[in-house]
């Protein structure tokens, strides 16, 4: 039987990660298991087509990554202190991701589903605001510019 | 004063790398804070982000603009993030 204290912090699935690489959000929620949870809340941010009334062609990120990885580990921890809740993880990708494509994950453990979304939203307001990332964003008009602060 | 000159990493990301042309390099600066740092590279580069909206972190902690910079010290301007 596992103690009922929350140790997300402590489980390996736990945690803030940049990634170069496509986000499975699949894969990412087939892994994400506590017996201990009742509810299982997730979130994904994707490249939408339109931003500000311009057509956007595609999207490229850039991290300061030694403190992006610190600073994202620290909300993380945070959500987990917070509200109580089992396991938190958040995953950004960096380079150039194509319309649709998964920007940001996060997935929250938790018993039960009001500390769950609750989490899950702080982790991703928290990220926006905290996580040093930028983001260009690239329009088919051929035009690009970066976006921040919102 | 020469003699208070010393040896500061910057890097660069986003707009400032853009405005700046590299991503990391090294200067001899007197410059005694981070603001000080700014508006010397700022009359040199033209940077886009105003100090009054953009942030500093040295050597890894965003940090007030009025913080010395000392020898060997890295430090990046920070545009307003755009994660998510």
């Amino acid at each position: 039987m596992a103690p009922d204290a929350p140790d997300g912090d402590r489980l390996p699935n736990s945690g803030f990660d940049l990634s170069e690489n496509v986000i499975d959000s699949a894969a990412l929620s087939a892994e994400f298991l506590d017996q201990r949870a009742g509810a299982c809340v997730s979130f994904e941010g994707r490249v939408r087509d339109k931003n500000e009334g311009k057509a956007v062609a595609e999207l490229e990120y850039e991290s300061y990554s030694r403190l992006a990885l610190r600073e994202g580990e620290q909300v993380i921890a945070e959500a987990i202190e917070r509200f109580g809740i089992l396991r938190a993880r958040c995953i950004h990708r960096l380079g150039t991701l194509k319309l649709g494509e998964v920007a940001v994950w996060v997935g929250v453990l938790s018993r039960h589903r009001e500390e769950g979304f609750a989490a899950c939203r702080y982790i991703i307001d928290e990220v926006k605001s905290r996580v040093p990332i930028w983001k260009k964003e690239h329009y088919r008009e051929g035009d690009s510019s970066w976006v921040g602060g919102q | 004063m020469a003699a208070d000159r010393k040896s500061v990493n910057l890097e660069f990301f986003a707009q400032f790398r853009e405005d700046r042309g590299v991503s990391r390099e090294t200067v001899r600066t007197s410059s005694r804070t981070a603001a000080e740092l700014y508006e010397e590279l700022d009359s040199a580069y033209r940077f886009r982000t105003e100090r009054a909206v953009a942030r500093v972190a040295v050597n890894d902690k965003i940090v007030p603009w009025d913080t010395s910079i000392d020898e060997g010290d890295t430090v990046v301007f920070l545009t307003p993030f755009g994660g998510g």
